[in-house]
């Protein structure tokens, strides 16, 4: 005889989702730029910059046990992982079973680290490695790099939107059959993890990065990654202003440097759900400039090819766009003003006052 | 036929019999062949001298695929005598002969049209919503204005204040060029037209004077017809032997009539010899279509998986449908048909298009066979994108680097042994956890010591750096949620206005920010205009630029007049507070208190700010056309 009670019960309470807030991943990029962080030393050095940097991280892991961190150094001429990394010795031993990984990592610095009982392991954990990892970043820098470039910006964005992914694939129950994609419908479900990107910017922005950079902006604004941006500079943001701006993210400069930790917590810290509630502290001017495709110079006002919207300074040789190759047509462009009547006939001269769509009035299709 | 000479030969100008040739043939050699010949459906245009010249000459137009301009042919009549009879004759038969072949040709093209109506109705759309069409369109233009208030407003504002050197055309043309959405959305729903309903339950019989009356409209008869397959079978058979009048005088007396409306049909009801057959077939009919059109296999039929309950046997239609040979309640049948068949033409609004229809895209997704079907055939375009690798070089961009570089005045390498030193002195000698010292905070510090003594702490983290970091991220949401508010609040409360808004906020009236709102659209509406013009480089447009820079100069002083009226209110408020703080001294027997006149907003302070950016760009305007002035009287000078 069976009763109802034998039967497999499979109603909802057993399988609902805790109201717990999702735990969030913040992913931190710190542009390492030495030039940069030369010209700051009177006002903000570095290593109170990275204290405070620290207090901020542990803030965030104390919100909540799930919160999440990565800490990406965007160098003269690459960006790394400053936490978590993986040290050589581990990659060698991949046989070894994981305590020993933990306990190799918590070793890298001092042993004092992981011992002193003072202190929360965890933020222990952190400190040490962060610090260590930005130690061999400047050591491991010859001082010929330094003359080239600007900090790599995009390509941090990028490292950080690949460790995002990576998380939420993890973390998010599997719902379509193909679990390598995260499918619109895993985006609307409620996310196992949200996840965001803190940008401490010291250094201008080149404008050959602009196109990896609007790439990552698009990438994130789709996966509903906000990207925030705290400017340490007032000359420091050319395009970063449009990334927080496309992707409902938070930009400051920052303009007591004293205050740097104020600011940070102050601003920074409120996560993702609960911003809905929050009013942003954000500045509203935005600085929609771009950079020309074909000179990479900044450009306010210019010329956009109607096919690929690939944008240019000046009209095309033969009025052929680079990227895609179609003929396009120019209307209009280059008529000087006539004001008053003239008597003879003179050529029509080509200047500065074409008919142009003035590109900062381009959205993202994002 | 007529002797005509044509390029200072003699011949004969011939018209075919059946007027579909003109040929002129040289008179020697005799029994030349023509030399010249032009289908009449060619000829464009005919020109001839007028009758009180002595010389008469025609001028025939032909259209030519090879050149854009239709050739002519100058044929001059060296009749004697009847030169200009033989002219008027052949101009005569020639016009009636390209009248003749125009009308086959239009016809021709009218049919092309109709049979390619079908497949090309959005060509005919375009010709209908073309921009032109729309703008030359005084009947809808004033229809819009009618509609919409704030457009009407701005659009006479701007007419009164336009320069007189601007003809009305002009200006209509420059000032829909921009507005052209809106006129054709305008004209698209003007040509709406309400859906089909169901006929029989607008008809009702009048009794007037003792006799029933009934007034039927012809467009509700046609619908009759077409909703009723029954009725208009009645109609074909019965009316070549009866009379219209009659007809429909015993269709709304009979039980069919009933019968299609759905009411009972009692015994007392007439009889009616016509119609009684018909209530009979009704249902055989729409039976017999139903079945027919129902037969859809059952594994791709949607529509009756839909409806597919397979507890309550099968795919029989709802309880309320089922055709029962007791006529309980036919009404809901009846009805229930009648909707289906008027819905059937309307198009669905509840539901979206793009799903599959039943269930929703998740467990369609879940439900459907993946594994059979092929790859999914990618609905990417192909961009020809050219050398990627340019768009990824980082490039030398050393401008700023290097300036920043010189301006520390260190080499690389030094710059990185500082760095390094640095990271590594803050961590001597503390427990590298403890932060304090390097963050500079001190939790025992008060604020009220550090103010004390006077100067700006200037150590990392002191309570003055604080306290201001504070307040600027203060001041951040404060602005934020100013912008915010405003488009929050518009939204709530549909009573409110925009204006209604912002008066309080601003201190100014709302009569003030109407007329400012008003002056704001006619500049907006002359900028417009000035830069489209301006830049267009065309010389023919030159005046007109002249005076729409005058026009944007009496747009500043309109500013002005409104600024001052602002002031003006702002005045009587201030002596108003004035008067009552000086009563109140009066009263207390203490001097007047002093009021702060800072605190009463508005006035021409509160004007000046919200036009800011308008009056910004009329003085561009200016500029830019000074400039342009200047550079080509240079020119011109020189």
């Amino acid at each position: 005889m069976a009763s109802r009670m034998d039967e497999l019960d499979a109603s909802e309470h057993y399988t609902k989702e805790s109201e717990d807030a999702a735990p969030v991943l913040l992913n931190i990029i710190l542009d390492t730029n030495p030039i940069a962080w030369a010209y700051l030393s009177d006002t903000l050095p570095l290593p109170k910059v990275v204290a405070a940097l620290l207090v901020f991280i542990n803030a965030h892991l104390a919100f909540n046990q799930a919160n999440k961190i990565s800490v990406i150094a965007s160098h003269v001429d690459r960006a790394e992982f400053l936490y978590p990394t993986i040290t050589p010795s581990e990659v060698q031993s991949n046989e070894a079973n994981e305590m020993d990984t933990v306990m190799q990592n918590a070793r890298n610095g001092h042993d004092t680290a992981a011992d002193d009982a003072n202190f929360y392991r965890p933020f222990a954990t952190i400190a040490s490695s962060l610090n260590d990892a930005l130690r061999k970043l400047f050591a491991k820098t010859p001082p010929s790099a330094l003359s080239n470039s600007t900090t790599a910006l995009a390509g941090a964005m990028t490292l950080a939107l690949a460790h995002a992914n990576k998380l939420i694939v993890e973390l998010t129950p599997d719902r379509s059959t193909n679990p390598a994609v995260i499918t619109s419908s895993a985006l609307t479900a409620p996310t196992a993890l949200h996840s965001r990107i803190l940008v401490l910017s010291a250094s201008p922005a080149s404008p050959h990065q602009y196109i990896p950079l609007m790439n990552a902006i698009f990438a994130s604004a789709r996966l509903s990654i906000p990207i925030d941006v705290l400017a340490l500079t007032p000359t420091s943001s050319t395009f970063l202003q449009q990334a927080s701006s496309t992707t409902n993210g938070i930009f400051l400069t920052l303009q007591y440097p004293h205050g740097l930790l104020q600011t940070l917590l102050q601003a920074f810290l409120p996560s993702l759900p609960s911003r809905g509630y929050l009013v942003p502290a954000t500045q509203s001017a935005v600085d929609f400039r771009a950079a020309c495709f074909c000179h990479r110079k900044v450009v306010d006002v210019g010329y956009v090819c109607s096919i690929c919207l690939s944008i240019f300074c000046e009209p095309p040789e033969g009025a052929i766009c680079f990227t895609c190759g179609t003929k396009l047509r120019l209307q209009d462009y280059g008529k000087k003003p006539v004001v008053t009547v003239r008597k003879k006939k003179r050529k029509r001269q080509e200047g500065d006052n074409g008919v142009a769509t003035p590109s900062g009035r381009m959205t993202p299709a994002a | 036929m007529a002797e005509t000479t044509y390029k200072k030969r003699e011949g004969f100008l011939r018209l075919s019999q059946d007027g579909k040739i003109l040929s002129w043939t040289p008179r020697s050699p005799p029994d030349a062949a023509p030399e010249l010949t032009t289908v009449v459906a060619d000829i464009a245009n005919l020109q001839q001298t007028p009758p009180d010249k002595p010389k008469v000459m025609m001028k025939v137009f032909v259209k030519s695929d090879k050149s854009v301009e239709p050739l002519v042919y100058v044929f001059t009549f060296s009749s004697h005598n009847e030169a200009r009879t033989q002219a008027d004759s052949l101009r005569d038969s020639l016009s009636t002969a390209i009248q003749a072949a125009k009308a086959v040709s239009s016809n021709a093209i009218i049919m092309g049209q109709q049979d390619q109506a079908v497949s090309r109705p959005s060509n005919q759309l375009d010709s209908i919503y073309s921009d032109d069409q729309l703008w030359n369109n005084f009947d809808l233009l004033q229809d819009l204005l009618q509609d919409n208030t704030a457009l009407s407003r701005t659009w006479t504002e701007a007419r009164k204040s336009k320069p007189d050197t601007i003809t009305d055309t002009q200006f209509n043309k420059q000032f829909w060029s921009s507005r052209l959405g809106l006129l054709r959305a305008h004209a698209i729903q003007r040509t709406q037209r309400t859906g089909d309903y169901n006929v029989l339950s607008v008809i009702k019989p009048r009794v007037e004077d003792s006799q029933i009356k009934l007034n039927i409209s012809g467009d509700q008869l046609t619908m009759l017809l077409r909703q009723y397959a029954v009725v208009r079978r009645a109609y074909d058979e019965n009316v070549p032997p009866l009379q219209e009048q009659a007809f429909w005088s015993r269709f709304f007396t009979s039980r069919l009539l009933k019968k299609l409306k759905g009411e009972r049909i009692t015994d007392a009801d007439p009889k009616d010899s016509v119609f009684d057959k018909y209530l009979s077939q009704d249902n055989s009919a729409r039976l017999g279509e139903r079945i027919s059109e129902a037969r859809v296999p059952h594994t791709i039929d949607l529509q009756g998986n839909e409806e597919n309950h397979p507890q309550r046997r099968g795919n029989a239609p709802d309880l309320l449908m089922r055709p029962t040979s007791v006529e309980k309640v036919p009404i809901i049948r009846t009805l229930n048909a009648m909707s289906e068949q008027l819905m059937s033409q309307v198009a669905p609004n509840d539901i979206d298009p793009s799903q599959p229809i039943g269930v929703d895209e998740e467990t369609f997704n879940q439900l459907a066979l993946r594994d059979l079907q092929g790859d999914a055939a990618e609905n990417r375009l192909i961009l020809n994108v050219k050398d990627q690798g340019r768009f990824f070089a980082s490039g030398k961009d050393t401008q700023s680097d290097l300036n920043l570089l010189t301006s520390t005045k260190t080499t690389p390498s030094l710059l990185l042994q500082k760095l390094q030193k640095s990271l590594v002195t803050e961590r001597q000698g503390l427990s590298i956890h403890d932060l304090t010292p390097s963050l500079g905070l001190d939790a025992d510090s008060d604020s009220d010591s550090d103010d004390q003594s006077g100067i700006e702490s200037k150590h990392f983290s002191s309570h003055h750096a604080l306290r201001s970091a504070r307040k600027q991220v203060f001041g951040l949401i404060k602005e934020q949620r100013a912008q915010n508010e405003d488009t929050n609040a518009a939204g709530t409360n549909p009573g409110n206005t925009p204006l209604t808004l912002i008066a309080p906020k601003s201190g100014l009236s709302v009569e003030i920010l109407d007329r400012l709102a008003l002056t704001h659209a006619t500049t907006i509406e002359f900028l417009h205009y000035f830069w489209s013009t301006f830049l267009s480089g065309d010389p023919s447009r030159a005046e007109e630029i002249a005076s729409l820079a005058i026009t944007l100069d009496r747009a500043n002083q309109r500013i002005e007049a409104v600024a001052t009226d602002a002031e003006s209110e702002r005045e009587i408020e201030v002596t108003k507070l004035r008067k009552a703080a000086a009563e109140r001294g009066r009263r207390l027997g203490k001097p007047p208190v002093a009021i702060d006149e800072t605190a009463i907003k508005g006035g021409r302070k509160a004007v000046m700010r919200l036009m800011e950016p308008t009056i910004n760009s009329i003085s561009t305007a200016l500029r830019k056309y000074k400039e342009a002035r200047l550079s080509s009287e240079l020119e011109n000078g020189a």
